[in-house]
């Protein structure tokens, strides 16, 4: 067409692109490194499956299908839009015959393409439909949106009419192989070959040009994730879901004055940086975020974009200061930026995550949430000392008495009374180690779980023992509430314990001892066969040592503890338990299993009050909204299997007046089905 | 240095601190030995009737400073009034109670007069001519011994509670120490205290609590708690579940996440006894509990239960109270 406006076309925006994206490769490398190219091949089959195939996208459905169909349509069209740059300088470039409309191969790709910018269009319009019609909430309406989506459409458009005036001139005729083509061709037809000349470099221009400047508007908007979806998802943490980042020798980091915790954004390592890069402000977090939707200040979106803009604004002293560190002009830490908190992020933001791990099950694109906010708390608990009061008390009785109570030791087995358990000093060579917890150990109600279990265990003549006054908390409060040094005590102290008895299997019947002792227990060389007893009882009845015969007429409904189910994926060990039970029905809320709302309990809120409600939302109870939605099952029992959970939904159905509605957890129904059988 | 013994003696508003004089009687011990003399200070304003329980308590001397910005505690100005006071008096040992205003002063005290600081103390004795203490640890599970050299002031916070009231003597000569002003202190000023909870005793200075739960259905309701409180000279607590319910204020909840108290005698009404709660009140002396579920937790800690309707039993308790008190 005009190759010398096409070179300086093409040279200037891909000089202009190739500056902004090393601006942006800059500013990761600010921070720490982090190898994230291990295990190449799952890191390769998890890319095809959520970058290409985008497994999580249909989780909301109809924005799923359109943008698959507009990712999709993006593939297909690349290879035109080469197509189209070589015809910048000459006039029908087709690859040199290989893709000619005239080949099979060529018109199939034709066909192929002509479809899919129709698609494109369509997928386009459900995205308007959301923004304008539908203004869902999770979105934040922006010009910027608007315009990227505009950009899109007249991109599709443009193209066609750029091949239905080229048919029309080329006296062709209407083509299989250009089907939209050719149904505007029709309109065309009739009109000038000066004109029809006009539209073929009209269309042609438009086309080359926007694409240009799409690609030179996506590394400053949302958008960038066209560029860096692919990369954040081939990167992500191949770490159990459930294992928080280890802190490793934090009296060194002490001694050698560095800081703990994520206290200042240069903190971030590359991988942190993409992941602000790659936020598309979906808004998939904060919709399915059970402190957000009580009312509370956090948002998962809205903390990454705030880390985000942040790190942009300060982009400048950023990467002088490193770029001068290695200069050796001055020492890298030689700017000082504010402090995260409560510059950037509010405190309230993160103490009112419960660690459910929802926000990072719904992302498409695997930005991770709880470690950044972890990360935060343990620079306020660890350096400032700056943690909700109430968790004082709960640190002090870790540190002191091994649980969060402060309960003497010494009565950690006073739940066995009458049962005659036997202990791992006496029986060092059990096959199986219960490993009861502290709920289950001190807290009247959910000692009945310990109990059941312990029962049950018997009745199936399962060789076990329990630790008694040896076990101590596994620290997973701790942990989550930042206290990573009170964790790290309590974990080296429980590793000691497990690695003198060497325990075939560990049972526990709490989600969150389980998740620390299978996934973060092996940092600590302490790496064992860990099972919840939802999967180990089931397996009991499975293999018929365990006879669930008295029938209990309840219609139950279950509630996944996210421990269990989000972080570890067991969603169908306690349904299988309870549906053994003959007469008992199983009840879904319509949010359940991955979709389960919090209890409220997790990332140690079972030891502090709810955050207050950000100004003008009503704030709610996490747990009362969840009892709301077990509730609205219209049940006769609610079960749990988890006891902070059981607490949680105790305490829900209480603030409901539905006292009438009883709480148990599965080991507690599956006993009352097997005991007189027994006795 | 004298072989004297300095105790200071904590007021608010005119009342003196049991705790206060009950050191007294722990510095009379060490006095019996070093051969000093036992020495009360105490800081505020119209000290005049405060001072005087001072007397008859083995104390020979009260130093007394008396000022209108000393009205209200403010740590900045009482530990420079304290810190002066005890160079004047210059005794071997100090001994202050381990109360909050204790613990706010006694380190900064300490730091002033390069003195050896114990805290939170349960014995009190002398070796070698030097202060020997001991405190528990580890949340009572423990105790250390803490030896102080004798060439320094020797200085500790003793527990309440934990040593007799002060008993004998005659009046002791009042020495009054000047306060004068320095702008240092005025990095902080204390300009009102709003106590949260009404004129109502706070549940961790009590020795009596009498709690409600959410049970007790309204705010309203919480008016016979406060009537049995009243007859008791208790203070009022509640539940989580209480408070949020909206019931009570947060600062009068019991609980791992509210205050943890240890009071002689606790009254648990209508509360089943949670985990949560059990874990701020289980130190409790004695324990009563009332409740209509003879299968609540709160009766496995209680020494004595009640099962029944906390609506009937508790006017009726209060009046017993009232007939007992009354003769």
């Amino acid at each position: 067409m005009n190759p010398l406006a096409m070179t300086l076309l093409l040279l200037a925006a891909w000089g202009y692109f190739g500056w902004q994206m090393l601006r942006r490769y800059r500013l990761m490398t600010v921070g720490p490194g982090e190898n994230r190219l291990d295990q190449i091949g799952v890191r390769l089959r998890r890319t095809w499956e959520y970058a290409f195939v985008q497994k999580r996208m249909p989780r909301y459905y109809w924005a799923g299908i359109a943008h698959k169909v507009i990712f999709a349509g993006f593939m297909v069209l690349l290879l035109r839009t080469l197509i189209l740059f070589g015809r910048g300088y000459s006039e029908h470039f087709d690859f040199w015959g290989v893709l000619s409309i005239d080949s099979v191969l060529g018109g199939a790709y034709s066909f192929v393409k002509d479809v899919f910018a129709v698609l494109v269009v369509l997928g386009v319009a459900v995205f308007f439909y959301y923004r304008l019609i539908k203004k869902l909430t999770r979105m934040t309406l922006s010009g910027e949106g608007l315009l990227i989506l505009g950009i899109i459409t007249t991109m599709m458009l443009s193209d066609i009419l750029h091949d239905a005036a080229n048919q029309v001139l080329s006296g062709h005729g209407a083509t299989w192989a250009e089907p939209v083509g050719s149904l505007v061709a029709f309109a065309l037809a009739g009109l000038g070959d000066g004109v029809l000349n006009g539209l073929s470099h009209l269309g042609f221009w438009t086309h080359v040009s926007l694409v240009l400047l799409f690609l030179n508007l996506l590394p400053s908007s949302k958008h960038f994730h066209v560029i860096t979806a692919i990369p954040n998802v081939f990167t992500q943490s191949l770490f159990p879901r459930g294992r928080l980042p280890n802190v490793i020798d934090i009296e060194g980091k002490i001694e050698r004055e560095e800081t703990l915790g994520l206290k200042s954004i240069e903190q971030l390592s590359w991988k942190g940086v993409l992941d602000l890069y790659t936020c598309t402000e979906c808004g998939r977090c904060t919709d399915n975020c059970p402190a957000a939707n009580t009312g509370k200040l956090l948002s998962p979106k809205q903390l990454t974009l705030d880390l985000r803009d942040y790190l942009y604004k300060n982009e400048k002293t950023l990467v002088g200061a490193k770029s001068a560190g290695a200069n050796g002009d001055s020492a890298p830490d030689s700017f000082s930026l504010a402090e995260l908190v409560p510059h950037i992020i509010k405190p309230e933001v993160l103490w009112a995550c419960t660690t459910c791990g929802a926000c990072e099950t719904e992302c498409p694109v695997f930005i991770t949430y709880v470690d950044k906010i972890v990360d935060m708390r343990r620079n306020l608990v660890m350096e400032k000392s700056e943690f909700p009061a109430e968790l004082q008390n709960a640190f002090r009785g870790l540190e002191s008495s091994g649980n969060p109570w402060s309960f003497p030791s010494s009565d950690r087995a006073a739940w066995t009374e009458g049962l005659d358990v036997p202990r791992m000093a006496e029986k060092p060579d059990a096959q199986v180690l219960f490993w009861v917890g502290c709920s289950a150990s001190f807290d009247d109600r959910a000692r009945k779980i310990a109990r059941a279990t312990a029962s049950l265990l018997k009745t199936a003549g399962v060789d076990f023992a329990i630790l008694a006054e040896e076990e101590q908390c596994t620290g997973d409060p701790a942990r989550r509430a930042g206290n990573e040094f009170l964790f790290q005590m309590l974990a080296q102290a429980n590793a000691e314990t497990l690695n003198r008895y060497q325990p075939k299997t560990i049972v526990t019947t709490c989600p969150h001892c389980f998740n620390t002792l299978l996934n973060e227990y092996p940092d600590f060389g302490a790496k064992f066969k860990v099972v919840h007893h939802s999967q180990f009882l089931s397996d009991l009845v499975r293999e018929g040592r365990l006879k669930p015969v008295n029938r209990i007429d309840a219609k139950v409904a279950f509630h996944d503890s996210c421990y269990l189910g989000r972080y570890n994926e067991v969603y169908e060990p306690p349904r299988d338990t309870l549906r053994k039970i003959p007469g008992l029905t199983v009840l879904e809320p319509r949010e359940t299993r991955d979709r389960g709302m919090c209890c409220g309990a997790g990332g140690a809120q079972m030891f502090k009050e709810e955050e207050h409600a950000r100004p003008g939302a009503t704030g709610e109870r996490v747990n009362e909204k969840r009892t709301d939605q077990l509730l609205a099952t219209k049940p006769d029992m609610v079960a749990s299997s988890c006891p902070f959970c059981q607490r949680m939904l105790i305490d829900g159905l209480a603030g409901r007046s539905r006292e009438d509605v009883q709480q148990y957890d599965i080991a507690e129904l599956l006993w009352k089905s097997v005991e007189t059988q027994s006795a | 240095m004298t072989k004297d013994i300095f105790v200071f003696v904590e007021q608010r508003g005119g009342g003196v601190l049991q705790a206060g004089l009950q050191a007294i009687s722990a510095a009379a011990q060490l006095a019996a030995k070093t051969g000093g003399k036992v020495v009360a200070g105490m800081i505020g304003h119209d000290l005049a009737t405060a001072a005087q329980r001072i007397d008859g308590t083995g104390a020979s001397a009260a130093y007394v400073c008396d000022a209108e910005p000393l009205k209200n505690y403010n740590a900045l100005k009482y530990a420079r009034v304290l810190s002066g006071m005890i160079q004047k008096a210059d005794p071997q040992i100090v001994l202050l109670a381990a109360s909050f205003m204790g613990r706010d002063l006694a380190p900064r005290v300490a730091m002033r007069l390069e003195a050896g600081l114990a805290t939170d103390c349960t014995e009190v004795d002398l070796e070698g001519g030097a202060l020997i203490v001991k405190r528990p640890i580890y949340n009572g599970k423990a105790f250390s011994r803490v030896h102080f050299s004798s060439g320094r002031i020797q200085m500790a916070s003793v527990r309440p509670n934990t040593f007799p009231m002060p008993t004998g003597g005659g009046a002791a000569e009042r020495i009054a120490f000047s306060f004068t002003s320095d702008t240092v202190d005025d990095r902080q000023t204390t300009k009102e205290i709003v106590r949260t909870g009404g004129e109502e005793k706070d549940v961790t200075e009590a020795s009596i609590v009498v709690s409600g739960g959410r049970s007790l259905k309204s705010e309203a309701n919480f008016k016979i708690m406060y009537d049995l409180a009243h007859s008791l000279d208790a203070a009022v607590g509640a539940s989580r579940a209480a408070c949020d319910a909206g019931y009570q204020p947060h600062s009068r909840q019991v609980g791992l996440t509210g205050k943890t108290v240890t009071p002689q005698l606790y009254v648990a009404c209508g509360i089943s006894g949670a985990i949560q709660h059990l874990a701020g009140m289980r130190g409790s002396r004695r324990i009563v509990a009332v409740n209509t579920d003879a299968e609540a937790p709160i009766f496995k800690v209680a020494d004595i239960g009640v099962v029944g309707d906390l609506f009937t039993f508790v006017p009726l308790l209060t009046e017993e109270v009232k007939k007992m008190k009354g003769h």
